[in-house]
């Protein structure tokens, strides 16, 4: 067994303990779609963004602050009823690290997440999160592409 | 040099003149046209400050309350923890001389998950990531860190040591 090594500058992104954060990878726009307006409606999130990432991977992100329990509470919920085994690794993760973690910086070939849908009201956790996103964005681009 | 002595709100004449009509039971308001009759005009406030001072009553506890609404300053606005909880994570594989010595020797993958956490202000978030690609990852013995930003400056070979980011690896068989 031989593994090679090359190098590679790390991943900047996002982590918080309360917003609700959704990494929907291997999913058509529309379920990702589905599966953001879903939990919005049923835990009364108020709103929600989504983030494309990468072809058939988004990321989604809801306007209401929760305590970490009901964060919890909500990903597992669409990862069990989504029967999604990224999603769930996704939980798994959050467990691990008491804190979801989505990307704001480029990764490899893959550009830096870009918003492509809005519902619903953004004057909460998402304008922290996306002003938040800024500032990593401009770090990014100073000291990265320096 | 001395210091110079605080002009008084109020004059002495002044001063005298609201005693006698405190003495005499009026109200404040009768005492503020007199003393405007008498080309002694004075604020309200500093008015009903010294009538409590001569009546021997305690200042009013909540100003803001008492203050007509019109007159009051805008308290500054609370300001609201927008970035609670919320921290940049710095995270790829990486791996330290350190780390493939024994790596090699229990033929083990090249390199480890880490990550670093950093919270704090974005000036310091910012050099803090700068520092941390400058080539210092977490230690393999803890490869998980979440400090604040400020300390990893001031600090960052307690919190790493050493290293490069890598690719994940390639692994042939």
């Amino acid at each position: 067994m031989t593994s090679q090594i090359s190098k590679a500058d790390p991943i900047l992104g996002l982590s918080d303990r309360y917003t609700v954060m959704l990494d929907l990878d291997k999913m058509s726009f529309r379920s990702a779609r589905y599966w953001a307006l879903r939990p919005c409606a049923w835990f009364r999130l108020e709103g929600f963004v989504i983030l494309k990432s990468s072809k058939k991977s988004y990321h989604a992100v809801f306007d209401r602050y929760v305590s970490r329990e009901e964060n919890l509470r909500v990903v597992a919920w669409v990862a069990i009823l989504s029967k999604s085994v990224p999603l769930l690794r996704y939980l798994a993760m959050q467990c691990i690290k008491m804190s979801s973690t989505l990307r704001v910086a480029p990764k490899g070939e893959k550009p830096s997440p870009r918003i492509v849908f809005r519902y619903g009201s953004q004057d909460h956790a998402i304008k922290d999160f996306l002003r938040y996103r800024k500032l990593i964005k401009r770090i990014y681009r100073r000291e990265v592409k320096k | 040099m001395p210091k110079r002595k605080t002009k008084p709100k109020i004059s002495s004449k002044t001063r005298w003149a609201i005693r006698t009509y405190v003495k005499q039971g009026y109200s404040a308001n009768k005492i503020q046209k007199r003393l405007s009759k008498q080309h002694l005009g004075i604020r309200r406030k500093v008015l009903l400050a010294e009538i409590r001072k001569i009546k021997y009553q305690k200042p009013k506890a909540d100003r803001y309350k008492y203050t007509p609404k019109k007159y009051r300053r805008r308290r500054p606005p609370t300001r609201k923890p927008a970035f609670r909880g919320k921290t940049v994570a710095v995270y790829r594989p990486a791996t330290t001389q350190r780390y493939r010595k024994i790596a090699r020797k229990a033929k083990a993958p090249l390199s480890y998950s880490a990550r670093f956490e950093f919270y704090g202000n974005g000036k310091d978030l910012g050099k803090a990531v700068g520092l941390a690609l400058s080539g210092i990852v977490p230690r393999f013995e803890n490869p998980f860190v979440k400090c604040s930003a400020r300390a990893f400056l001031l600090n960052p070979f307690k919190y790493g040591e050493r290293g490069e980011w890598v690719d994940k690896p390639n692994i042939e068989s």
